[in-house]
């Protein structure tokens, strides 16, 4: 009974943090499902994110659970503006210039970060932190992650209805599907790939921003999360945004029952196992189809 | 003669090194069909790639009702009124047909009306009202040539562009694309049609244009080009 318990609590405990991944993974998911490319500053976005609602917090006391919003903005406009004067002019050059752009600009962020507010680990401090809902005498779950578990569902469905139901939406995945039939719709390409990469990196600085109660901030925290990222996106087939979000649960449970298990330090070895297994056993992914 | 809806004028396109088209000419008048005809790779989609802005032409001016679009990115061209079928239906396989309509009514113009353009769309082709739930990749040829026309159709477009619209098709079925084809042109859309089918194609032309190797070396009447000595050598095997 016991042993039951502790996995039950584990893989709740997993549907909590995946829920955060899968906003995450979807952001990444809808990116590379517009662009055909892998944004491998994706974590550093989410770092970023996350020093927007610490600086919310600490600067203007606001609770990181109105803060995120303020996250997600200008995450927004950080990824439009960087999709317009960085990421435009070289569409079209080779995936390889792509992918060292992404990642050069990662390394920009996370270092430029490092240089305005150093190396040091933060934490804050909310009164809800202690709180636990208890579930019977043996389940408990963390009131902070439970309010984060919340709004990240509301807000992933909000994503999910966004990208299938909205015309912007529409034209969204009218890219991912047939990238030269689209213009011919009236569909202004570049202006909606911009916003898609800034809606895409947004739904990461909300993670983030979701994160801060319950996760140390410093400079690199974001770095694990590109891994993640992309892991899903892999799982969830490629583009699509559903089935990324149902790899950031997977991934969530998977991380959690291994650490309960086998400790925390072979979490991030199975992500790998698994992206691995995914990318060679089937690279069209698990949890969805080729295509937003 | 009215003015024209459309004219090219010595239109040279190329892709790279190689020149797909040699100083095109050629006009469109409101009201008309007009057919391209030309052999494999003769230049005939460049030539509407051109006009729809997805190919930039190297030298001469596009000009769609009297002001030059070839300067002009290609959304705002079906903003202006031209819409492009292009070759290979070129759908959006993984949204159902209702959806591949609906982006057809993305521009600005068009996207109030969507509903009621939806609904005329329907009732052309009734063969898609009854498929409107199905992707649009699991569709017949001849269902899929349909829903590329009727999305076309959904910008409500002065001219409409159309790249071989019978290729791949059975004959019933192609008898069956012309008809469509004739019934758009009867409604008061201006079409240009690019065809290897010539006798099809002429047959329900007002005019026709004959490129080969990227120049227009023949034009007329559909009548007289279907009679010409020519054109009934080289692509009706008479
Ligand atoms: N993207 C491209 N890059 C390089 N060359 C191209 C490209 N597209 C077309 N061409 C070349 O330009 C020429 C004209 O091509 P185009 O597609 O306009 O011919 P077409 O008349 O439509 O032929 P078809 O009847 O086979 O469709 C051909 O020689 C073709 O090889
Ligand atoms: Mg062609």
């Amino acid at each position: 009974m016991e042993r039951f318990f502790s996995a039950l609590q584990a893989i709740l405990n997993g549907v909590l943090t995946g829920s955060l991944y899968a906003l995450i993974g979807m952001g990444m998911a809808l990116i590379f499902g517009v662009m055909r490319i892998v944004n491998f500053a994706h974590g550093a976005f989410m770092m970023v994110g996350m020093y927007v609602t610490y600086l919310l917090f600490q600067g203007a006391g606001l609770n990181p659970y109105f803060g995120f919003i303020g996250s997600a903005m200008f995450l927004f406009l950080l990824g439009y503006l960087f999709y317009r004067g960085l990421l435009k002019p070289i569409r079209g050059r080779s995936d390889f210039m792509q992918i060292l752009l992404t990642l050069g600009f990662g390394l920009i962020l996370t270092d430029g970060i490092q240089l305005l507010f150093g190396a040091d680990y933060h934490q804050i401090n909310l009164p809800l932190l202690g709180k636990n809902l208890r579930l019977g005498s043996q389940i408990s779950l963390n009131a902070p992650w439970l309010i984060s578990f919340g709004i990240a569902l509301m807000l992933g469905a909000l994503l999910y209805f966004f990208v299938m139901h909205t015309m912007l939406g529409r034209a969204a995945r009218a890219i991912a599907q047939n990238r030269y039939a689209a213009p011919l719709m009236g569909i202004n390409v570049d202006r909606v790939q911009a916003l898609s990469f800034g809606i895409g990196v947004a739904a990461a600085g909300v993670a983030g921003g979701l994160l801060l109660p319950v996760f140390y901030l410093y400079p690199t925290v974001g770095d694990q999360f590109t891994l993640k990222a992309f892991v899903m996106v892999v799982l969830g087939g490629m583009g699509s945004i559903q089935g990324a979000a149902m790899a950031g649960l997977v991934l969530g449970v998977v991380e959690n029952l291994t650490s309960l298990y086998w400790g925390n330090e072979w979490a991030l070895a199975v992500d790998f196992v698994i992206f691995l297994s995914v990318l060679s056993l089937r690279p069209s992914g698990i949890f969805g189809s080729q295509r937003v | 003669m009215t003015a024209p809806l459309l004219t090219t004028d010595g239109v040279s396109a190329t892709y790279g090194d190689f020149q797909a088209l040699f100083d095109i000419t050629l006009q469109v008048h409101p009201g008309e069909i007009v057919t391209l005809i030309g052999a494999n790779g003769a230049g005939k989609t460049t030539t509407l790639r051109v006009i729809s802005g997805l190919v930039r032409p190297k030298s001469g001016t596009v000009c769609f009702l009297g002001e030059d679009i070839s300067k002009i990115p290609p959304d705002e061209i079906v903003e202006r009124g031209v819409s492009h079928v292009p070759e290979a239906r070129q759908l959006f396989p993984y949204m159902s047909v209702e959806e591949n309509l609906a982006l057809g009514a993305y521009i600005g113009r068009a996207r109030p009306k969507l509903k009621e353009t939806m609904d005329e769309q329907f009732d052309f082709f009734p063969r898609l009202k009854e498929r409107r739930k199905q992707l649009a990749g699991t569709l017949s040829g001849g269902e899929q040539q349909m829903v590329a026309i009727a999305r076309a159709l959904m910008a409500q477009p002065k001219l409409l562009l159309l790249d071989e619209p019978s290729l791949g098709l059975a004959p019933k079925v192609v008898e069956e694309v012309f008809e469509k084809i004739r019934q758009v042109g009867n409604s008061g859309v201006t079409v240009l049609l690019v065809e290897q089918n010539v006798v099809d194609g002429l047959s329900i032309s007002d005019r026709g244009y004959v490129v080969e190797n990227g120049v227009i070396t023949l034009q007329g009447k559909a009548k007289e080009l279907l009679a010409n000595e020519h054109v009934r050598a080289a692509y009706l095997g008479l």
